[in-house]
């Protein structure tokens, strides 16, 4: 049995990036290993078919239809290429995720109070920084009242608006 | 991937257009696809996922008493 601290740790452990096993995992994703399935309000299809071939299924009482793709259609999957103009493929790299995990000292100034930090007509913007859990997270809350119908003067207001 | 068996799934959802000519959507997932088997595993988003879990180990919201029991239990009857 494992302590209790590398329990809780676990999880989020990527220790060893392990390209064959990955790229394996990758190759198996082939067109004679897939099973597709497809609903649509659109598809008439089922419209067309010889009623012996539809099935029923037994929850529901849909009816459906189970076919095998052409092996042609399987080959050209199996084979097929992007063309070169068309930009598909892997994503760059997210510049967004920080190198630098530590968190930083650098806002050491207590926050008592929340301050007004924008002021304008219809609109009140308050600002409290945490210096104490130094979480990076960003807690927005909004309470937005309109004046539309009278609200919250008026009776109706208070039901309707 | 699970311990025994697992499954790799793509939910697409599509258009009039996708849905009278799915099969040219199939065209284009294997050509990503395809395209991925080609080029390989990359270092660079393998360290992303990295560096995004560390993250998320470092500022895991804590959890209630009854909700970190539950955790640890599964956790311990799974590692036994």
């Amino acid at each position: 049995m494992r302590d209790i601290p590398e329990l809780n740790r676990s999880p989020f452990l990527w220790d060893k990036i392990d390209k064959e096993d990955i790229q394996s995992r990758i190759n198996m994703i082939r067109p004679d290993n897939m099973f597709v399935i497809f609903s649509s309000k659109l598809n008439k299809k089922l419209k067309d078919v010889d009623p012996k071939k539809l099935e029923t299924e037994k929850w529901y009482n849909t009816q459906f239809m189970a076919e095998n793709f052409e092996s042609s259609f399987l080959s050209e999957l199996n084979s097929i290429k992007k063309p070169d103009d068309l930009k598909m493929g892997y994503p760059e790299p997210n510049k967004f995720i920080p190198q630098n995990l530590a968190t930083s000292d650098k806002f050491t100034t207590s926050f008592k109070t929340p301050t007004n930090i924008l002021s304008e007509q219809g609109i009140n913007m308050f600002y409290k920084q945490d210096s104490k859990f130094k979480q990076p997270m960003v807690g927005i809350r909004c309470k937005i009242t309109t004046d539309e119908m009278g609200y919250p003067n008026t009776p109706e207001s208070r039901i309707f608006a | 991937m699970g311990n025994a068996f697992d499954m790799f799934t793509l939910d697409i959802g599509l258009t009039d257009k996708g849905e009278k000519d799915y099969q040219q959507v199939m065209k284009f997932v294997y050509m990503f696809i395809n395209e991925i088997k080609k080029e390989g595993v990359k270092d660079f988003l393998y360290d992303e996922l990295k560096r995004k879990s560390e993250m998320q180990f470092a500022n895991e919201k804590k959890m209630s008493p009854m909700e970190t029991a539950n955790e640890l239990s599964k956790k311990l009857n799974a590692n036994l």
